[in-house]
């Protein structure tokens, strides 16, 4: 069984990248364009894992952890930003709004997925591989 | 001229004594020639005469029976009445009747050696005369004579000038010329009496007084220091008056040669014992005679001519005048008592007069030479002024005296208020409460003010209430007070000035560093953006994730791949270095095996060493361990340090040696130096200054040969600074380049 992961994206093409690059390495990827879809999405399907941009238009990456936190349904699902945001300070910001990991862009394609795999709990059958 | 008084005595007596007998005869002869009893009779009364004079007569003989031949030498000088020699030569005066009563005593026969002063002050030092009369006792003198004990008379020094001079006091007399008698004690008694003064006085010395005062009348002196004997006696013989300048109080005495009898001395002081208490003897007799100004010298020849007719008549009287004239003479000895008395007193307060006229003109110097103005004020108008107050109000006195203090002041003080007022009230305070202190401003004569300082005393003379002011002008002290008051006025506004444009400039670099920092994380993340696509993508591609590439693809691929990355670390670098130079680095210090770190980092060199066939060289020395510092920024140095050196190394080696050395200037505690050393090209002495400042890359060529950011050098060298170390390079061109970076063992020199 695969794992499912919801992708919280605005930019076009990090956004194709980043699905090509995760449906290739077997995962499920659903894809939202802004914080309030995303959460709409997230509530609706069982999520194994979230990927979160942090500039977002509407809703900004941090307000959607804090609201994806205070759910009861979602609070146990990994959040793991995926962000530009790479200066001083920005992953304590992103770890107190209540995400678990951060990954700073550019995304190395090469060690992606090794990088969210650490947040991913363990399947019972064949999670995780190629299909 | 010699002349022996006791042989005279003799004489006379023998004259006397013959003259009794012949009366005694007479007598018996007339009452044998007169049988009759009521003739006799009436003769009775002048026979208890005749044999009361007979008896006296003999009372006295035995005294000049037993007198004995001592000579006693005295010199005579002119100096009446104490001392003289009369016209028809003889010798007179008080020191005369006394000796010669005391010769009658004693039995001397005298002998007159007449001179003047000085010759006799000679003689008696060289033992030519035994006694010279009136000279005064000093301390001097007596080391060259000798003196009896009781003195024979007191005496003082006045000054005499000529009628009309104008000299009332010792200070008149600066510049005057002065007659002593020459060898006198007055000399010396007259310095004495103006120590102090500087009066620049001319001393003419003369013989004998009636010579001082002649030279006095004719002008040739200007005054004459004479004794009261003389002065008291002769003075008004000229036109010349006696001045209130008398000094000096001196005892007069018959002085002896030092080798002289000391008995003859003795026997001086006891007979003028003897005499000075009876105030009926030769000394007060004398005194009286020398005194009282027209007793003439020759009535005592005239005495001694008439002397039985005297006698005659004095015994006829004898009985009579006993009782009335025993009161008169102690009358007399009162009256001579109270006039000494009397003379005492009007010296010692001719003498404190003087001395007040002295203690004046000191107190008016001091207060006409005084700084401050000083005016006397009764009634609150001034009575008297100094001389600093016309220059210091610029008035002449006239215009002082009688104006009150507020004429010399503005309408109103600097207070507001007005100041007839206020100085009214000032006054009355001084008056009802003693002295006052304060600033006031005054104005000079042309209306210019001026701030003075005024202090008001009150003074109390005799039942007068007066108000002494003294008032300092502090013009001066004002414009200096001014002045400091504005410069620090100046300084405290360009402190206030200054701080305001620091606060401003620390506000525009605060506000300048945060739009920095904004721009940067802006630029930081808008660049990550699109090189997340071209990153991500290349490495899809590469990875075949799309499909097959063949060889051309690959390698161009590979191309975009380093020419994003070459952005990415360019972005990084240039956060890295903007880090640095705003303090926000981050510096974790920790405890860590400095020879693993190296090891580490020449492993992640050493392919691309390999690459370029390059031999690496590590040379580390025994003792490098355990060093305290941030070992992440430690092995970004080195491994920045390292890939330059390979980088810029195209043949040859690169040699890495780590080693201990000792404290420098800069790192004052031993410290770890890892030095890196190539053999590429070198650099330029006019580039090694550039070489450590952003962006500068040194190309050997046109083009860029090597990749890099051209920071990688400027943060190692911010870094090591950091971690307080530093980095140094020395190079030669064409040889090659060594890069020492310089790492203390334990931050802050801590063990």
């Amino acid at each position: 069984m695969k794992y499912t992961i919801l992708l919280i994206e605005d930019n076009e093409q990090n956004l194709y990248l980043e699905t090509f690059l995760l449906e290739q390495n077997g995962f499920e990827v659903f894809a939202a364009k802004s914080g309030p879809e995303g959460i709409a999405l997230a509530t609706k399907i069982q999520l194994d894992l979230i990927l979160l941009d942090i500039q977002l238009p509407l809703m900004d990456g941090y307000a959607v952890a804090r609201e994806l936190r205070q759910n009861q349904a979602l609070k146990d699902v990994p959040v793991v930003a995926v962000t530009s945001y790479a200066m001083v300070g920005d992953r304590e910001r992103v770890l107190e709004a209540g995400c678990n990991g951060y990954i700073e862009k550019p995304i190395n394609p090469d060690t992606f997925k090794n990088e969210i795999e650490k947040y991913l709990k363990p399947k019972p059958v064949n999670g995780g591989t190629k299909s | 001229m010699k002349r022996s008084a006791a042989a005279i005595y003799r004489i006379d007596r023998f004259t006397i004594l013959l003259t009794g007998l012949w009366i005694l005869l007479s007598v018996r002869l007339l009452d044998i020639l007169l049988p009759d009893p009521v003739a006799r009779l009436r003769w009775y009364p002048a026979k208890g005469w005749i044999f009361t004079l007979a008896g006296l007569l003999f009372v006295f003989l035995p005294a000049s029976i037993t007198s004995a031949d001592q000579v006693v030498r005295v010199g005579i000088y002119q100096n009446s009445p104490k001392v003289s020699m009369s016209a028809s030569g003889q010798p007179e005066g008080i020191f005369v009747d006394l000796i010669e009563a005391i010769a009658e005593r004693e039995g001397w026969s005298l002998k007159y050696v007449p001179g003047t002063w000085p010759e006799g002050l000679d003689r008696l030092a060289a033992g030519e005369i035994d006694l010279m009369p009136d000279v005064a006792y000093t301390r001097q003198r007596a080391e060259i004579y000798a003196f009896h004990s009781e003195p024979v008379l007191s005496d003082w020094f006045q000054i005499y000038v000529r009628r009309g001079s104008g000299i009332r006091s010792l200070l008149d007399l600066t510049g005057k010329r002065v007659a002593v008698l020459e060898r006198s004690i007055q000399q010396a008694a007259f310095e004495q009496a103006h120590i102090g003064f500087d009066l620049g006085v001319k001393i003419v010395s003369f013989q004998d007084y009636a010579n001082t005062f002649r030279a006095l009348e004719q002008g040739r002196v200007d005054a004459v220091i004479c004794h009261r004997f003389h002065g008291t006696r002769h003075a008004r013989e000229y036109d010349i008056e006696e001045t209130a300048i008398i000094f000096s109080p001196t005892r007069l005495f018959f002085a002896a040669p030092k080798s002289g009898n000391p008995a003859m001395l003795e026997a001086i002081d006891k007979n003028l014992a003897r005499f000075k208490k009876d105030s009926n003897s030769i000394y007060y007799r004398s005194l009286r005679r020398w005194t009282s100004e027209d007793v003439k010298a020759g009535i005592s020849t005239w005495l001694q001519g008439a002397g039985i007719a005297a006698a005659g008549l004095l015994l006829f009287s004898f009985f009579w005048g006993f009782v009335l004239k025993r009161q008169i003479a102690s009358r007399t000895r009162d009256l001579a008592l109270r006039n000494e008395q009397l003379q005492a007193v009007c010296a010692q307060m001719k003498h404190t007069e003087q001395m007040m006229r002295e203690s004046e003109l000191k107190h008016r110097t001091l207060f006409e030479t005084a700084n401050d103005a000083i005016m006397l004020m009764r009634r609150g108008r001034f009575v008297d002024c100094n001389a600093r107050t016309l220059t210091m109000f610029g008035c002449s006195r006239e215009q002082i005296i009688g104006a009150p203090p507020y004429k010399f002041s503005p309408p109103t003080q600097p207070d507001g208020r007005c100041s007839e007022e206020k100085a009214a009230e000032k006054i009355n305070k001084a008056v009802a409460e003693g002295p006052q202190f304060f600033e006031w401003e005054h104005c000079r004569g042309d209306g210019t003010p001026f701030a003075a300082e005024v202090s008001l005393n009150r003074l109390e003379l005799g039942e007068e209430m007066l108000l002494q002011a003294i008032v300092r002008d502090i013009t001066g002290r004002k414009r200096v007070e001014e002045a400091l008051r504005a410069t620090q006025a100046g300084l405290e506004r360009r402190v206030v000035e200054r701080t305001a444009e620091l606060a401003s400039a620390k506000e525009r670099a605060e506000s300048a560093d945060r739009v920095k920092s904004a721009f940067l994380a802006t630029m930081s993340h808008e660049l990550r953006t699109p090189l997340n696509s071209i990153i991500g993508f290349t490495g899809l591609l590469l990875q075949g994730l799309a499909g097959p590439l063949n060889v051309e693809q690959t390698k161009q691929l590979h191309m975009v791949k380093a020419s994003g990355q070459h952005l990415l670390d360019l972005i990084n670098d240039v956060l890295d270095i903007s880090k640095i130079e705003a303090g926000q680095i981050e510096i974790v210090n920790a405890t860590f095996d400095l020879t693993e770190s190296v090891r580490k980092v020449v492993h992640t060199v050493t392919p691309l060493a390999d690459r370029k066939q390059l031999p690496l060289i590590m040379q580390i020395a025994p003792e490098i361990s355990q060093i305290n510092s941030d070992r992440r920024r430690v092995e970004q140095i080195l491994l920045n340090l390292l890939s330059n050196a390979i980088k810029f190394t195209e043949k040859g080696k690169v040699t890495l040696t780590v080693d201990i050395v000792p404290g420098t200037r800069q790192i004052p505690h031993a410290a770890c130096r890892i030095s890196v050393a190539d053999t590429g090209p070198g650099i330029k002495r006019e580039d090694l200054a550039k070489l450590f400042l952003p962006f500068r890359q040194l190309d050997t060529g046109l083009t860029r040969q090597h990749e890099g950011t051209g920071l990688g050098l400027a943060i190692c060298k911010r870094l090591a600074e950091r971690l307080g170390g530093a980095i140094t390079v020395e190079s030669e061109w064409g040889k090659g380049s060594t890069f020492q970076f310089t790492l203390p063992i334990h931050r802050g020199g801590k063990l």
